[in-house]
């Protein structure tokens, strides 16, 4: 090992190797000290990079469903197979829903319609001028106030 | 109807390799090689094997300075004893009364 270049990709694949095998041994319930240790040194022998992240995969198979034997009271027989099988849906759907959560979506727009307020020409010079200090619903007018306005300006439209 | 212990194809593969040399430790890589089976197969059945009494285990020094002790297994008398048994009856359902590997 020490005279890989460890930036290549089949040395990182033996540094992944590596790190699963110990977590297996990790994993791999308490009372089989042993069976740890045999994991982690057994994968020191394997020459090929692949081979050993192809073993190391296995290893954590191997560890995951001991421990859920273990953990299960009735004694089930875990097979490997289904454990790997629902761990890799598990990261296919966390996988999908955290592109799901990338997704911007587009902003909804505020599609109810409102006519303009009139407002009259006194408020719109205060307007021009600063604020007012009244509330800003005096400056909306009445119904007939408007009426009166656009008559106004028919008015002086003729 | 319950299962009859140790009789999957793969334990049986697994006990016809250790028949072939029943004296020797084997490694666990060699014994993959041998049968063709995954780790996540193989030591699954080593544990249980194991745990069964049939099989014995030890820590075998260093090939060559710089790696580690190896783990290595072989069959109890009783383990040996079932792979004799399975040998026998695989042959006899192949029509070879004698056992080949017994």
């Amino acid at each position: 090992m020490s005279g890989i270049d460890m930036g290549t990709p089949s040395a990182r694949w033996r540094r992944i190797a590596v790190k699963l095998v110990r977590h297996a041994s990790r994993v791999l319930p308490g009372a089989r000290p042993d069976w740890r240790e045999a994991l982690r040194c057994e994968i020191e022998y394997i020459e090929d990079d692949a081979a050993a992240l192809r073993w190391a995969l296995g290893c954590v198979a191997a560890s995951y469903a001991a421990r859920l034997a273990a953990l299960a009271p009735w004694r089930w027989r875990v097979s490997p197979g289904p454990v790997v099988a629902a761990s890799a849906l598990l990261l296919i759907a966390m996988a999908l829903q955290g592109h799901a959560s990338d997704e911007v979506l587009p902003p909804v727009l505020d599609k109810t319609g409102c006519e303009r307020p009139v407002v009259l020409p006194e408020i719109q010079r205060r307007d021009r001028t600063g604020p007012d200090p009244r509330s800003e619903s005096d400056a909306l007018c009445s119904h007939d106030e408007r009426e009166t306005i656009r008559n106004g300006r028919w008015n002086r439209n003729r | 109807m319950p299962r009859k212990p140790n009789n999957s194809r793969q334990t049986r593969a697994l006990l016809a390799t250790f028949l072939e040399l029943s004296q020797a430790w084997r490694h666990g890589y060699d014994l993959s090689k041998e049968t063709g089976l995954k780790s996540g197969t193989l030591y699954p059945l080593l544990m249980r094997l194991s745990e069964q009494g049939l099989l014995e285990s030890r820590w075998q020094d260093p090939e060559r300075p710089g790696l580690p002790a190896r783990h290595v297994y072989r069959l109890t008398a009783s383990g040996l004893a079932l792979a004799r048994e399975q040998a026998r009856s695989e042959a006899a359902a192949l029509g070879n009364p004698s056992g080949a590997l017994a």
